[in-house]
């Protein structure tokens, strides 16, 4: 079935293309909710509650862009929201002004699996994890996320530096990017 | 996101690239709870059919198992010079089932005038009660009366017909109709009753007419076990030839698809009920609710998983261009498999029953329905459409479809219960499968149908 046939069918409120629209995307989409969940039960959560407003909201759709940006936009509203409702975010949120740690670029080895990287983000704290999916990953800048989360765009950079720096040492820690020297040394400084 | 076209560091765009291919598979529970969400008339129409069957069962099982109260629906006493209180005295029974009396009196005045009393006869219809149990009680009564009948019957000039009032306040002895008309030899004995009765006629003949009336709606239930066979239907090599001749076919499937595969029929049944309505003397019209359960067996083999090949062939060469599957290299397991497809269906059932044969206690009914059918599971197995496997997909499935049944059996009438048994055929009209799917299913049920019929009274 092509897309434009999924979405005439889902416009029609037909139940095949619904279940072959959902069967196309949930699993990415799973994927998101999780990187921004707490566990699976709760990305379940939001992609149901995700997937419901896509099918409610399918006649907004202008076909302007991709089809499937336009169900992750709502997918990643949804997962704030949900994080926002269970207070979750709100606890977590750190006001840390932006420090002006250099961070070299480290390159990600490709042999590096998606899951380990995605256990990676998810060890971060929430609020640093949500700044570093909207930005780094969902491609929202400072001035949306802070919109999105209700906070200062310079917490939102602060929040992302931090997250970025506590990734890349996570990283480091389970051998999955090379260790350089500056690294090393910064790394002997902090501990 | 206009900041984002200055985003081109290295790390973030290999974070997003390993993040984007992560992937996970969520429950089939989420989809269920979005289905529902947006389908909410599914919802809705399980919810109904649970209403109407239950309101069956209960109607059912109501008849069943109390039928005292359903008898004692037209209850008649008369009450002649007898004060309310002293009858209340005498049987408290009957005082009892005054609470239950229709009171349609217009004027309360003339149950205590004296005067009145003693002149009138006073009809009251009770529609509750008393068990049939109470008919010796009321015979008794009547009898013990018989002087004040008398004595109304001599004051008959008096009576007239507006002073036969129906009353809740009466604590008189109850007497029933279908008794009154079983027992008309022993009224005749006694002339005191015939001239109760020639009071009472009015309101005894509007409580039988209501009675026919009523006698009109009976309910029904059932259970058929039955044997649950299916056909199937490919692609008709003919049809394809004509529609495009001289053109390359597609899909040839020389021999019967019913050959190539390997179902067996198995026992499922059907359970329902049905509420009639005699339209006349012979011809009754139902509606109903039915649920089935059919299932058949499959005989297949396990084989390893393989990517269908096609290729352009000749067939005897009368065909060129035509294509074929090649199925080389799958590799299949001796041992034989056996699986199973089961179907479960709440159907609703709407027809007309007629009496064949029989006046008395046996009789034999014909009866036909088309039944709007919704299946309530898609988790069947479903034959590929080169016929080589069998697959599970939801999509391939009609939720409704129609179904016709009919039925013929013979009915014996012990005391107000009729038992019915007789054999019964259901066939599904449309496929199983949608449209779009090449193959058709159409299952066809035989049974023997075990019932139980009772009027409404």
């Amino acid at each position: 079935m092509t897309e434009e046939a999924i979405l005439q069918g889902c416009l029609k409120n037909h139940a095949a293309a619904q279940k072959e629209l959902y069967n196309r995307y949930s699993p990415k989409m799973l994927a998101v909710c999780y990187r921004f969940a707490h566990n699976r039960e709760d990305a379940e959560d939001m992609l149901q509650e995700g997937f419901i407003k896509v099918f409610l909201q399918m006649h907004t759709f202008q076909g302007k862009g991709a089809f499937e940006g336009w169900i992750r936009r709502i997918i990643v509203h949804t997962c704030i929201n949900h994080l926002k409702k269970n207070k979750r975010f709100n606890e977590s949120v750190d006001i840390i002004q932006a420090s002006a740690i250099q961070i070299r670029e480290e390159n990600i080895p490709s042999i590096v699996q998606a899951k380990q990287i995605v256990d990676c983000i998810r060890i971060l704290p929430v609020g640093y994890r949500t700044v570093l999916n909207l930005y780094a990953i969902e491609g929202y800048s400072h001035k949306e996320i802070s919109g999105m989360l209700d906070i200062e765009e310079s917490t939102s950079r602060s929040q992302y530096t931090r997250a970025r720096q506590m990734l890349e040492e996570i990283l480091i820690k389970r051998n999955l990017i090379p260790v350089t020297k500056e690294k090393t040394d910064r790394l002997t400084a902090i501990h | 996101m206009k900041e984002r076209f200055l985003y081109e560091e290295e790390f973030e765009k290999q974070l997003k690239e390993k993040a984007d291919q992560f992937k996970m598979y969520p429950s089939d529970k989420v989809w269920s709870e979005v289905n529902s969400s947006i389908h909410p008339r599914s919802r809705k129409f399980v919810v109904g059919m649970t209403i109407l069957i239950g309101g069956i069962l209960v109607l059912a099982g109501n008849q069943l198992i109390s039928p005292s109260k359903n008898l004692s629906n037209k209850l008649i006493t008369s009450k002649v010079n007898v004060p309310a209180k002293s009858a209340a005295t005498e049987d408290p029974d009957r005082s009892a089932a005054n609470d239950f009396a229709i009171n349609p009196s217009d004027n309360s005045n003339d149950q205590h005038s004296p005067d009145q009393n003693q002149n009138t006869a006073t009809a009251y219809v009770f529609h509750s009660g008393l068990s049939s149990d109470r008919e010796s009680p009321t015979n008794e009564l009547l009898e013990t009366r018989s002087g004040n009948l008398q004595s109304v019957g001599h004051q008959e000039s008096a009576i007239q017909p507006p002073d036969l009032k129906v009353s809740a306040k009466s604590s008189a002895a109850p007497l029933l109709v279908p008794e009154l008309n079983d027992e008309q030899q022993t009224q005749s004995e006694n002339p005191a009753i015939n001239t109760a009765s020639s009071e009472l006629a009015p309101v005894i003949s509007s409580s039988q007419s209501n009675r026919i009336q009523n006698e009109k709606l009976s309910w029904q239930l059932y259970i058929t076990p039955t044997l649950n066979t299916h056909y199937l239907n490919g692609i008709s090599y003919q049809t394809v030839a004509q529609s495009i001749p001289s053109s390359p076919i597609m899909v040839v499937h020389f021999a019967n698809v019913n050959g190539l595969v390997d179902n067996t029929p198995m026992m499922g049944y059907n359970l329902g009920g049905n509420i009639l309505y005699k339209i006349s003397k012979n011809i009754s019209l139902k509606v109903g609710l039915e649920f089935s359960f059919n299932r058949y067996n499959i005989k297949t083999y396990n084989s390893n998983p393989y990517q269908a090949s096609t290729r352009l062939n000749t067939y005897l060469g009368y065909f060129v261009d035509s294509l074929a599957n090649s199925n080389s290299g799958i590799t299949i397991d001796k041992n034989q498999q056996q699986y199973q497809n089961r179907y479960y269906q709440l159907s609703l059932p709407i027809g007309v029953e007629m009496k064949v044969a029989g006046k008395g206690k046996l009789q034999l009914h014909l009866g036909a329905t088309l039944q709007p059918s919704y299946l309530l599971n898609t988790d069947a197995y479903v034959l590929s459409d080169d016929y080589s496997s069998y697959i599970k997909d939801a999509q391939a499935f009609r939720r409704w479809n129609l179904i016709a049944g009919t039925e013929l059996y013979l009915s014996y009438s012990i005391g107000k219960i009729r038992w019915e048994i007789g054999p019964q055929v259901r066939y599904q009209i449309f496929s199983t499968y949608r449209n779009s799917y090449p193959l058709q299913e159409n299952m066809v049920n035989y049974g023997i149908r075990f019932g139980i019929s009772k009027s409404i009274r």
